[in-house]
């Protein structure tokens, strides 16, 4: 290979798990929708997963630009060995506490990836979007930060439910931060200011405040929930995946 | 454990379409304080971008008039306030048109 | 002021067309059964996105995802937008949305009919959303000049969105009408079952409620049960046929002469069934709703402050 297509092969890696990381979290999210825990806060989460969905779209049109294929076969064509989103986000909903927990540590890793890395992209595509997705994941953390200030100082039961949470969503949360060759790559090309483990110790910084203000115990360090990035996925992404797919699989090619 | 029931602050919402736009109410919603009120305003009532601006209002801090005993409608005639009641100035005008040579 | 004199106050103003608001004096009855009727609206909103929120996850593809999703948060929206008009109204006697909540899951509260059925294929999603929000947008359509003003006021957003619905199923309908012979034919079978629960759905020809005559001259309903359904035939039946598909009633005409829809009488004592509490997806669904509701009770209780030992 030659060294530009080193590079656009791994730029499209590097899209590519950012994709499948809002695609499986937005559709965890919408998961939710009708389930909340009030009528208010189920059109507050659909939103959301509105928007985790809508990033992943762009980041697909954007590889669809890029001569990867379309939109939806990227999106729901692949194999499961195929998606490069962190483990952590595939793992099925498991109550509102879990879902508050690991939404905060999602957003927190977005917002440091998108402002700390993308955003500094040396290919203008890719910054631009990211500044877009940024703006949004701006509000995602402001709402959820607001539940967990409630959560922690909502009584012993909800603060300890929440820390249980957050100790088993850190607890997988490793695979948030795991370099692919393609990261090194554009970084070393000077396309990239870094890779996503660099993040780790200002991820740990901010989530560390964030629980004290709200009166939680002292989260752990991300770890554990490895190989996502590279294909290795819970029999959860296969469930995933085959839901998702259900309707596509009955009548490949044809429109919906 | 027990739980006292206790009521959530129902506050009134308003929002402004765009920028000199007047705030127009849009509904209302129950919430623990105006943080979390605000965050979920934001989803309820601007989905579509509606609206650039919200304001929340507590509903018992709005101080409002009765709406039956018509004090408002004034009794008197007040047509010199109102623009239909400078039509006749027109005919003036056109009167006047008319005696000139 | 005499309740007598009140009343006839009460009622000249309705007769006068202006609009009754939440602090404005009502006899108790007015009260009751508006609050009856938004509360069966409320409930509809909310158990109207479980059929269509089963085909979230299943969406084909991207667009349609997104699409059924913000879609069924609408309806969320309008239950929620609906339900504090009902808290407001029903503030003086006591009740609360929890109260409204434990009725819905007891059975004790209505939601329509048409939410008890399944929907088993994503014909079923765009069925649904064309034709049953088609329905609904008549019914609602009917309401908007109802005399309790804040009903009346959430309702003209909530038409606006639910024309957005429609024009989203009619989407998915006429995809499907011009797909696969297998597709087709999904479209088809989807129809054909939920052909009966649209002519249920305005509810029997012959008013039999006793309500309804009271009802209509406070102006909480403007109009009969066959007059919208008449409305949903003009208006959906010509479009169902233009596009192949065939409603199971042989009998469906419209009369060259009185241009009204001749139609076969749907079988009502399915219809009472349902209204009983047992339609084919009536328990399962509110045991959807209890279990939610019961789930997140920890979280409302250390948002709201009422976790305290007292």
């Amino acid at each position: 290979m030659t060294q530009r297509k080193l590079i656009d092969h791994a730029v499209n890696e590097v899209l590519l798990a950012i994709a499948d990381d809002e695609l499986v979290c937005g559709h965890r999210d919408s998961e939710w929708c009708a389930f909340a825990p009030m009528i208010e806060e189920d059109v507050a989460f659909a939103s959301i997963a509105q928007d985790e969905m809508g990033h992943a779209r762009l980041l697909y049109q954007l590889l669809e630009a890029r001569g990867q294929g379309s939109l939806d076969q990227l999106a729901f064509g692949r194999p499961v060995t195929g998606y490069k989103n962190a483990q952590l986000l595939e793992r099925k909903n498991a109550g509102w506490a879990q879902a508050i927990a690991r939404h905060l540590v999602y957003d927190l890793y977005d917002d440091l990836l998108t402002g700390r890395l993308l955003e500094a992209c040396q290919l203008v595509e890719v910054a631009d979007i990211a500044r877009l997705v940024r703006r949004e994941e701006r509000y995602h953390l402001e709402h959820q930060e607001t539940w967990i200030n409630h959560l922690g100082h909502g009584g012993d039961g909800a603060k300890a439910r929440l820390d249980t949470a957050l100790g088993q969503v850190l607890a997988e949360a490793g695979g948030l931060f795991e370099d692919l060759p393609a990261h090194r790559q554009l970084a070393e090309a000077g396309l990239l200011p870094g890779v996503p483990s660099d993040l780790q110790i200002e991820f740990s910084q901010r989530l560390s405040a964030l629980c004290l203000a709200a009166g939680l115990s002292e989260p752990a360090i991300p770890s554990g929930g490895l190989g996502g990035r590279l294909g290795q996925h819970t029999a959860d992404m296969s469930e995933c995946l085959a839901t998702m797919t259900e309707v596509l699989g009955r009548a490949p090619g044809a429109i919906w | 454990m027990s739980h006292e029931p206790v009521e959530e602050t129902v506050y009134e919402v308003f929002g402004q379409t765009d920028r000199g736009e007047p705030y127009v109410q849009l509904g209302s919603l129950p919430a623990a304080d105006p943080e979390m009120g605000l965050m979920l305003a934001r989803e309820l009532f601007s989905r579509r971008g509606e609206v650039i601006s919200l304001w929340l209002v507590e509903r018992q801090e709005i101080h409002a008039t009765e709406r039956l005993d018509g004090d408002l409608i004034r009794g008197t005639d007040r047509t010199y306030r109102m623009g239909e009641g400078y039509r006749v100035t027109v005919e003036k005008r056109q009167r006047l048109r008319r005696v000139k040579p | 002021m005499t309740d007598q004199a009140r009343l006839e106050a009460f009622e000249a103003k309705i007769a006068g067309g202006e609009k009754i608001e939440s602090d404005d004096w009502m006899p108790e009855l007015y009260r009751k059964q508006a609050l009856r009727l938004i509360l069966t609206h409320a409930n509809s909103e909310l158990m109207g996105a479980l059929p269509e929120r089963e085909w979230i996850p299943r969406a084909p593809g991207m667009h349609r995802k997104l699409a059924v999703l913000a879609k069924v948060q609408d309806e969320i929206g309008h239950a929620q937008l609906i339900y504090r008009v009902a808290e407001d109204l029903a503030r003086p006697l006591g009740l609360t949305r929890d109260d409204f909540m434990q009725d819905l899951i007891s059975g004790k509260a209505k939601f329509h009919n048409v939410f008890s059925y399944p929907a088993p294929t994503w014909a079923d999603v765009g069925v649904i959303a064309w034709l049953v929000d088609g329905a609904a947008l008549v019914t609602q359509g009917a309401l908007l000049r109802t005399s309790y003003g804040p009903y009346g006021r959430i309702l003209r957003r909530i038409c606006a969105e639910e024309a957005i619905h429609l024009k989203h199923g009619e989407d998915i309908v006429l995809t499907l009408a011009a797909g696969t012979a297998d597709q087709r034919q999904m479209l088809q079978d989807a129809l054909s079952r939920w052909w009966e629960p649209l002519l249920h759905f305005f509810g029997p020809p012959d008013e039999v409620s006793p309500n309804t005559e009271q009802m209509v001259r406070w102006g909480i309903r403007l109009k009969s049960n066959e007059e919208m359904r008449q409305e949903f035939l003009q208006n959906y039946a010509p479009k169902i046929l233009e596009i192949g598909l065939l409603p199971p009633d042989p009998g469906l005409r419209k009369d060259p002469v009185s241009g009204v829809w001749q139609y076969t009488q749907p079988n009502w004592d399915v219809f009472w069934k349902v209204v009983r509490g047992d339609g084919p997806k009536t328990k399962e669904r509110l045991e959807l709703r209890r279990m939610a509701y019961e789930d997140q009770l920890w979280v409302r209780q250390a948002v709201r402050g009422t976790h305290h030992v007292a």
